[in-house]
């Protein structure tokens, strides 16, 4: 079958047309030899008809009387009794059978004369015979009236047999008549459907080849079309279209074709578009990597600064580590200084204090003298208004003794005398209580004085607290101090450390900028490869006409 | 002539001692209600009502300052009518009675109101003589209209209960 499917499908159609009309023709052929072999009056009708006509020579006619009227012949002439039940069972068996194909024959045939024949005419004599058999020639035979049953079958039942005889050759006569008609039909349908046979075989035949003819060429034609289709992707013509027409296989065919081209158009748009921005994408990362090699190398001149610069760290730190190392010494000294003071503050202190409890003293001293100045006062002011009482007294007797006339004259003396005593109290007091008021005076300023000088020692006591806490502040400090430089001479080593760590550090970072400035070297050439392997790409896909 | 010496602004006065029943202490003073300013008040003296005239406010035009020295001088008064009063006469510097001659200076003697008198000299010390009994007396006298209407309440008051 290899040669099979290298044939062309037109080729193939007009096998299969082919084919086909020869297998018409051979049925045909057989057909008409079958219809041939059993047509009517054809060798197997004949057969047939034949061994019915055997059939019915041989077998006696159930529809036809003629046994139960030699049955009764029979039962007419039987000499042994003994015989007739048997006879009689089986005249009646025959009249049975005879119903019983009436009955059938009856619903068979249709109405015409042949039907009135067989069931009217030759059915009312054959009753009658019946009747007759069965009311009154069986009842003689069994009373052994041999006369009247004799009489009887020459008579009513010869009778009524022949009737129905002459009735049943009409039958024949028109059955052989109806046959004759039969076969004759059946001669003519054959040859009428024969030639219809042949008719309608020239005309599939007819049918089946333009049938074929129009598949084929509606087949090759869309093929071709979808030939040409590829042979245009082939060539790179993606811009071409395509017509499809119908919803066939081939027409799906098409449509994928159609379809595939499409998306084949798309793809390569977009991998034109793709490659037109890989191209600028490559020619931007050649750009960057160009700029990355630059600041690379400024990255590494850095580097080379920042070692230097921790170099110089380490070495400053190293000089901070002996001044902290000073600075501690000098704290040292300051903090026992600082001691020193607070205990000659402490001294002062307790001077303030003792000065602070003299000047109460004092003050209380004054307070004393102050009351005492007062009792003074008080006996003073006694003695002046007794002074003022004598005055009084005196003037109030002079009055008096002048009224008394001559009488009071003396008196008058008396009272004089009292008044310049009054007087001269009086100028003592006025002197007492001067000097009284000017101690007074000079007490309460003592007391002013001793209060402000009491003031100003409890405000240096109060300030000598405070310069003490101040200096025990200091000290406190001072001492924290040691131990802080401590730390810081701690942070100042590990500092130098970690510079000239650092410093080791960018050494190798700058050898580190460095390869990496060669990589992006070689970077840039494979980025280099890269758009010359874009440029051939973008070659390549210009190969395809795409529609715009 | 026995007077008792009084100072007004620095002046010396003198009032005969006829006049004068008792020199006392200066006693806190009822006030007198409607009076002239020189109306000091009044007081109680041996149940007799007494008002008391400032002679430092009716001379000096000032009041007299309280001090021990500053005393009532209880004098015999003439009223308007003719009726006497016993009234008090608050000055300064009373503490003296003495003895003066009773010839006055020649001259005239200076003063507008009919309560002064002469002026007399002792020991180069000019004293004038005050008439005490006239104070209330005399036209142009402030507080001679009160005293006027106080007159009939003092007749009346004579037996009534004297205020404490």
């Amino acid at each position: 079958m290899l040669g099979f499917s290298q044939w062309k499908l037109s080729m193939k159609l007009a096998v299969l047309v082919a084919m086909s009309l020869l297998g018409s023709v051979i049925f045909g052929i057989l057909a008409h030899g079958t219809l041939a072999a059993v047509k009517v009056n054809g060798p197997l009708y004949a057969e047939i008809v034949s061994g019915k006509d055997l059939i019915a020579d041989v077998l006696p006619p159930p529809a036809y009387i003629i046994e139960s009227y030699l049955l009764v012949h029979e039962i007419e002439e039987a000499t042994d009794p003994a015989e007739l039940p048997g006879l009689i069972q089986s005249g009646t068996r025959l009249r049975q059978e005879y119903e019983a194909r009436h009955d059938h024959w009856a619903g068979a045939l249709a109405d015409g004369s042949l039907r009135r024949a067989l069931v009217e005419l030759s059915y009312e004599p054959a009753q009658r015979f019946f009747q007759i058999r069965d009311s009154e020639f069986i009842p003689a035979v069994q009373r052994g009236d041999k006369v009247n049953a004799t009489e009887l079958l020459h008579g009513s039942l010869r009778a009524s047999y022949d009737e129905h005889r002459r009735a049943i050759d009409q039958v024949v006569k028109l059955a052989t008549l109806g046959n004759s008609a039969h076969e004759a039909d059946a001669a003519e349908v054959i040859e009428q459907k024969t030639g219809l046979l042949f008719l309608v075989a020239f005309l599939m035949a007819a049918l089946n080849i333009s049938l074929a003819v129009a598949i084929t060429r509606n087949l090759t034609r869309r093929i071709s079309l979808g030939v040409e289709a590829a042979r245009q992707v082939a060539g790179g013509n993606l811009s071409a279209t395509i017509y499809v027409d119908g919803d066939d296989e081939t027409g799906a065919l098409l449509a994928a074709i159609k379809g595939m081209t499409a998306s084949l158009s798309s793809l390569i748009s977009r991998v034109k578009q793709s490659s037109v921005a890989l191209m600028s994408t490559a020619t931007q990362i050649s750009a960057t990597s160009k700029e990355q090699e630059s600041t690379v190398n400024a990255f590494s001149a850095s580097t080379a600064e920042i070692a230097a610069a921790a170099k110089q760290i380490s070495a400053t730190s190293q000089e901070l580590l002996s001044t902290m190392t000073e600075v501690r010494s000098v704290a040292a000294t300051s903090a026992s200084l600082a001691e020193s003071g607070t205990v000659g503050l402490g001294e002062m202190d307790l001077t303030m204090q003792q000065l602070s409890s003299s000047t109460g003293s004092i003050s209380a001293k004054l307070s004393v003298i102050r009351e005492k100045a007062n009792d003074i006062n008080l006996v003073v002011t006694t003695i002046t208004k007794v002074a003022d009482q004598t005055n009084l007294l005196s003037v109030n007797a002079a009055i008096e003794a002048e009224k008394a006339g001559e009488y009071g004259l003396g008196f008058l003396v008396v009272a004089r005398e009292i008044r310049r005593l009054a007087d001269q109290s009086a100028v003592a007091t006025l002197d007492i209580e001067q000097m009284v008021r000017l101690m007074q005076g000079a007490v309460s300023a003592g007391v002013m004085e001793m209060d402000k000088f009491t003031e100003e020692v409890r405000r240096g006591v109060k300030s000598v607290a405070q310069i003490s806490s101040q200096l025990a502040q200091i000290i406190e400090q001072v001492q924290g101090l040691s131990g802080r430089i401590d730390l810081v001479n701690e942070g100042m080593r590990s500092q130098s450390n970690g510079a000239s760590q650092i410093s080791l550090a960018m050494t190798q970072l700058t050898d580190g900028a460095r390869q990496t400035a060669a990589s992006l070297r070689e970077f840039n050439s494979a980025t280099g490869n890269l758009r010359d392997a874009v440029g051939g790409l973008k070659q390549e896909i210009s190969y395809f006409t795409v529609a715009p | 002539m026995l007077v008792v010496i009084l100072r007004v602004d620095e002046t010396r006065y003198a009032i005969p001692c006829q006049r004068i029943i008792e020199v006392i202490p200066l006693v806190s003073l009822r006030a007198l209600p409607r009076a002239p300013v020189c109306v000091e008040g009044s007081f109680v003296y041996r149940g007799v009502l007494t008002p008391v005239i400032d002679l430092c406010q009716l001379m000096g035009g000032y009041a007299c300052p309280r001090r021990l020295s500053s005393r009532i001088i209880l004098t015999d008064c003439v009223l308007p009518s003719g009726s006497g009063i016993q009234v008090g006469l608050l000055a300064e510097h009373v503490t003296e009675a003495r003895h003066l001659r009773a010839t006055p200076l020649a001259g005239a003697s200076l003063g507008s109101a009919s309560y002064l008198g002469d002026v007399v000299q002792e020991d180069g010390t000019l004293f004038q003589i005050v008439h005490a009994e006239r104070i209330l007396v005399g036209s142009g006298n402030l507080f001679a209209e009160f005293f006027s209407h106080a007159r009939l309440a003092t007749g009346e008051t004579d037996r009534a209960t004297p205020e404490p």
